[in-house]
């Protein structure tokens, strides 16, 4: 029975919502002749304040009692079409990739609470059972690699439909690269290659005959999901040659580096980065700013890692939060949850140097055209659901399977990513 | 008559057209007529639950008519999708006020769209099909429906097939007890078959193992794993409050070096653990599950005590083994939620005033997600209010439910220590209290014993530990309910609605015996959920997809792999220092959390595991293939009926027929050791083993003949691979016992079976 034909019967037992996807069409080539797109999703925990970063407010006076922000408004400083927060680091960030950014302000996450904003910002959608877009990537663009998507957390539910996977330090792999060999820098083999072979062919024989067993539906899909991985491409030693010899000290730009290693190795086509500390009810510009100029100097150093490995033309990345944080400053100078958010798109696919969407001067969303994505006070706030319809456009998922198991409601917004 | 026909489309098939049918249905306002006994006849109960509650009014009321919620006062009271029996308490308060009308209509459709200062505002437009069921429900309120339907979950519990008794016990002693069946066990369910299950399960609940499991099962809730390392847990004990919290690191507090080497050890891990030790004392000594919040005191060793500077009570200072209860004086202990590892791993700030402790109280031992609250829709624009978490619906609905408890945790500081506030709690947050009760004045000073005490007394307590039994024993969390426009909301509901019941029951078990979690556990473990082993043949597609959703089969975390294989090898998967990989170099790697930085267990395997895997084959079956052959055949594991010396053909090729019978039994004993398989001599799977021994010993055998200096095999096996000491006491073997060669290629053929089962999917799930 061909790999195909086997996952297909399990599918065939009702279990997709477990099962992984089917293979629709092998992954052949080597990594450098890959042309499948790559995804980055960076995650800022806790919910993060836009007005610090690409939704600058800022205050007129030091005295405004409505001042939005601490920063002086004649400070904000514009790239192109982009304005951004006077901070050093957000700038940096600006200056060199504004030409690839698109800015989406005023997005409406329609919630206060952080599981269901960071499950609507990275799914679409407000309820749980929906994937995240990056597990939907994985299982609809390279449902044959095993470690197609990475995560390191943020909202990285997968309902089963592709393998979650976290990428550790290079010397933990080295053992895992040649489970064959008693150390993994030495020729002796625990078998002879041919037993090797023999063991696996066993082990694939043995799962096939496992689907014509009588065994509960949940013990079929596991064991197409076991098969799935031993008959993909699982060289474990491609990533071990992509791994940097040193991983930076700074954990979010370790995740980066680790990121477009998989990538890089063919391995991987789809990840999470998070960071966590932007949740600033308390003293806001002291713990908030620091988070965010962190964030920002990463996704730069992601950038400018993929570009290194050669693979940034094919790299499409998308920067967001759970939701934002309140216009005002709070008794302990904190700020609180606020539904109002940002998010960045940057990369394949993307039109740069663009902002859709707005808010106003104290920080509440404005409403767009639908057709002209122009400022309309007769349009619709722009939503997570629209950016994922576009987003979902974009990585070839609208008019696919998963599209219609895990629908969004939300209108398909013309050129949103421009394209 | 065009509701008639509605009614014979099942409700996962015809949604949509259900509520496009529902004007005429309202309309049509005469029920009575319907069958009862024809085909589709659809209850007021059902009709309720599928096209009110779950089309719009669990998310678009519930929000704040909920006990707890902004509209808790109203008459409009109901229970969320947590609360068992929720949709016949709903139906009742609704039915209650579907009977009620102001100027002639009725008051639930007037409040609905926003008539009568209704505080929620305008919930449904009247052309919305959410009113017009509504007022469908109303109207079948006012004219009773003689219609009975069986609930959902009867219908897919009788289409789960349950695994037999003797697989059961494998699942059962593996996940409760961290060990395989023994004889007497098998025994009794070969003659006893089902019935002698819960007598088993009951012994195995009062094995050490089961309260290692719970603790495991606790803590990755707690994550206590944060504080593991170094001295990270005596650190959190405040130097003021106890001068000698670092007795183990301080020569002038301890000069004996022996003693402060052993309390190196024990103390910092003892602290970091200090609720899973309680819980697992409260298990062991047969007590209510409330203590673990409600106890007064600390359960420790005298080395532990120490830090505390309690020093009396222990008849030996130094035997880690001697655990008392203990009380520090001054410190009003309140079970886990004061212990430093609690109130440090769930810490607070002047701003957040405490209210992450109160959402992990509701969520670990309410069953309550405060976050789920205040997930529907709402519209941020419409804050004004100065303090919006006191005065607007959108934020109240999860503040007036988290901030009272925030407020019972006021004398502990962000650092965990006793530290109760000079000035009062903060005026501007919901008063201290539980529900709808106020913190007396009189015990603030303990103020969470109050909390404690009130908690355990909710009826949702229960469900608490339930829910995390079910994290524990299914690898999953608890099934969320369904979202009406979830494609998939017909299998989810089924699946849904048989785990409540299952949950409900498990919860009522524990309410029925004093709180007591075995009676939680013992339900679980016995019920489908746990049990499922299949699905009836003739089930249709949506039961077969809310059967997978329901359990069966799970991989397994790299703690249950680690028992796993400590159960049927009789060792961990060891690393240069004995210790298990899988519990520290690929612990993460493999799925599992830290406690600190990785909280989420991964649940499905990934090709880093699979690399794992095939790793831990391999020298597992090169480490202890060849010790277990120095053992005597009687205290053998894995090959108790042949010798390394059964080679399955002669030097001509022919087959020795003895050899071939005892290898093919060893093969079928290893399938039922480590897979837990009972096959019959001859089966396919059996056959397909026995291959990969021959052919592995065929070719091995001619690369051994051929000699390595020739491109062949070499007779003495690798270092790594030979036997030179006792792997029970660890002896130096002398050399008539060691085993450092391998010429007949037996041993290597054997070491590739070994492998080859390790890595199966029936030894990484369970």
């Amino acid at each position: 029975m061909h790999r195909r034909d086997f996952l297909h019967l399990a599918g065939l037992t009702g279990l997709t919502l477990l099962v992984p996807s089917v293979a629709r069409r092998s992954w052949a080539g080597s990594p450098a002749a890959d042309s499948t797109r790559l995804w980055v999703f960076v995650h800022a925990g806790g919910g993060w304040d836009p007005t610090l970063l690409c939704d600058p407010k800022g205050q007129t006076s030091a005295d405004d009692p409505n001042a939005v922000d601490h920063y002086d408004a004649a400070t904000i400083a514009s790239y192109g079409n982009l304005r951004c927060a006077p901070l050093p680091k957000v700038q940096a960030f600006f200056a060199a990739h504004g030409d690839k950014v698109l800015v989406l302000n005023g997005v409406d996450t329609q919630t206060n609470s952080h599981d269901a904003g960071t499950r609507f910002t990275w799914s679409g959608h407000l309820n749980e059972g929906w994937p995240c877009l990056a597990a939907l990537i994985a299982a609809q663009t390279a449902p044959d690699r095993a470690l197609a998507f990475v995560s390191y957390g943020g909202y990285d539910d997968t309902e089963g439909v592709a393998p979650l996977t976290r990428l550790g330090s290079p010397d933990t792999f080295a053992r895992l690269a040649k489970p064959e060999f008693f150390d993994p820098t030495q020729p002796a083999r625990f078998h002879t290659e041919a037993t090797t072979a023999r063991i696996e062919a066993a082990a694939q024989a043995r799962l096939q005959a496992m689907a014509n067993r009588p065994m509960s539906p949940r013990a079929h899909a596991n064991a197409a999901a076991l098969y799935a991985l031993r008959t993909g491409d699982n060289d474990l030693g491609q990533l071990i040659s992509a791994l940097p010899a040193k991983l930076d000290p700074d954990p979010l730009k370790q995740q980066a580096q680790l990121i477009v290693a998989g990538f890089q190795s063919g391995l991987a086509v789809s990840a999470n980065m998070t960071r966590g500390g932007f949740d600033t009810h308390g003293d806001h510009d002291a713990n908030h700013i620091p988070a965010m100029e962190n964030l920002m100097e990463s996704v730069g150093f992601l950038w400018d890692t993929a570009v290194s490995a050669g693979i940034a033309d094919r790299l499409t990345v998308v920067v967001g939060s759970d939701f934002g944080r309140t216009p005002l400053y709070n008794a302990g100078k904190g700020k609180d949850h606020w539904s109002i958010t940002s998010v960045l798109a940057m990369g394949a696919g993307v039109t740069g140097n663009r902002v859709v969407g707005a808010t106003t001067p104290d920080f509440r969303a404005q409403t767009v055209n639908q057709a002209t994505l122009a400022l309309d006070p007769a349009g619709v706030r722009l939503t997570p659901g629209m950016v994922h319809r576009s987003l979902r456009q974009l990585a070839g998922l609208e008019g696919t399977q998963w599209a219609a198991k895990f629908p969004i409601s939300d209108p398909l917004l013309p050129q949103l990513l421009g394209g | 008559m065009r509701f008639a026909i509605m009614r014979v489309f099942s409700w996962a098939a015809c949604t949509a057209a259900a509520l496009l049918c529902l004007p005429s249905c309202a309309s049509g306002g005469k029920h009575t007529s319907v069958d009862p006994g024809a085909a589709g006849c659809v209850s007021t109960r059902t009709f309720f639950e599928q096209q009110v509650w779950d089309a719009f009014m669990a998310d678009n009321c519930a929000g704040c008519h909920n006990p707890q919620g902004v509209a808790r006062n109203t008459q409009l009271v109901l229970q969320g999708n947590s609360t068992p029996g929720n949709i016949d308490a709903n139906l009742a308060v609704v039915a209650k006020l579907a009977l009620v009308t102001v100027q002639g209509e009725p008051l639930l459709l007037r409040k609905a769209r926003g008539d009568l200062d209704h505080g929620g505002g305008v919930r449904l437009t009247t052309d919305s099909d959410g009113y017009k069921a509504l007022a469908a429900l109303i109207d079948r309120v006012q004219n009773p429906v003689p219609c009975t339907d069986a609930p959902a979950s009867s219908a897919l519990a009788a289409r789960v097939t349950l695994l037999d008794a003797t697989t059961s016990l494998r699942r059962l002693t593996l996940t409760l007890a961290r060990r395989l069946p023994t004889d007497a066990e098998l025994q009794a369910v070969a003659t006893g078959d089902e019935a002698a299950l819960p007598g088993l399960v009951d012994a195995m609940l009062n094995e050490e193992g089961f309260y290692q499991r719970m603790a495991t099962f606790w803590d990755d809730k707690l994550l206590t794993g944060r504080y593991m390392g170094g001295s990270s847990a005596i650190n959190l004990l405040d130097g003021t409050d106890y001068p000698q919290h670092n007795w183990v690191n301080d020569a002038k507090l301890e000069p004996d070096d022996n003693l402060r080497k052993l309390g190196q050890s024990v103390v910092n891990t003892a602290l970091a653990h200090e609720p899973l030790v309680l819980l697992a004392h409260v298990l062991r000594e047969h007590r209510s599950f409330a203590e673990v919040l409600t106890a007064n005191y600390l359960y420790e060793d005298p080395l532990t005590a120490r830090a505390y500077g309690v020093t009396t009570g222990f008849a030996n200072p130094a035997d880690p083994a001697e655990l008392h209860e203990i009380q520090v004086p001054g410190i009003p202990h309140t079970g886990v939620l004061t212990t430093a590892a609690f109130l440090n791993r769930f810490t607070t700030t002047p701003t957040n005033r405490n209210r992450h402790r109160a959402r992990t109280v509701f969520d670990l031992f309410l069953a309550t997600d405060i976050l789920k609250l205040g997930q529907r829709p709402i519209d941020p624009t419409q804050v004004t209010d100065h303090t919006p978490t006191l005065f607007n619906a959108d934020c109240t609905v999860c503040h007036t439910v988290m901030e009272p408890v925030a407020g019972t945790f006021q004398n502990w500081d962000d650092k965990g220590r006793y530290r109760p506030p000079k000035d009062g709690w903060y005026p501007d947050m919901w008063p201290p209290g539980f529900g709808q009760t106020e913190l007396p004045a009189a015990d603030r000073p303990h103020a969470l014993q109050w909390l404690a005490q009130a908690v355990v007394a909710d009826d949702r307590f229960a469900m608490g530990a339930v829910n995390v039994l079910v994290e524990g024993l299914l690898g999953r969390k608890p099934l969320p309910a369904p979202a009406t426009d979830d494609p998939a909301f017909a299998v989810k509901k089924l699946a849904w609605d048989l785990e409540q019941v299952e949950l409900a029951a498990a919860a009522d078990a524990m309410r029925g015996n004093q709180l007591e979690l075995r009676a939680a556990v013992k339900h679980l473990v016995l019920s489908p959920l746990f049990r499922v082993g299949g699905v009836a043949p003739d089930a249709s597609d949506d039961e077969r997809a809310a059967v997978a959703l329901i359990g069966g089969d799970r991989w397994l975390t790299p703690e249950e792999l680690d028992v796993k294989v400590q159960a049927t090898i009789g060792n961990v998967w060891p690393r240069w220092d004995g210790k298990s990989w899988l519990l520290n170099d690929y612990k993460l790697l493999y799925g599992g959390i830290d406690g600190d930085n990785v909280t989420a267990r991964v649940r499905s395997p990934n090709g880093v595991m699979l690399a794992i895997v095939k790793r831990m084959g391999n020298e597992m079956a090169c480490k202890f293939v060849t010790a277990d052959f120095t053992r005597a055949k009687d205290k053998r594991r894995l090959f108790p009926l042949v010798e390394h010396t059964y080679s399955p053909e002669d030097a001509n090729g022919f087959a020795i027929t003895q050899a071939q019978t005892a290898i093919r039994q060893n093969i079928q004993h290893l399938h039922a050791l480590l897979l837990g398989e009972t096959l019959q001599l001859g089966d396919d799977e059996l056959e397909r083993t026995w291959q990969l021994f021959l052919e592995t010993w065929r070719e091995g055998q001619a690369a051994v003949a051929l000699g390595s200096k020739n491109g062949g095999e070499d007779p003495w096996l690798n270092g790594n691979c030979a036997a030179h000491t006792d792997p029970d006491t660890g002896a130096t073997l002398d050399d008539a016992h060691k085993i450092e060669q391998d010429p007949n290629y037996v041993l290597r053929s054997w070491m590739a079976v070994v492998s080859y089962l390790m890595q199966d999917a029936r030894f990484l799930h369970q």
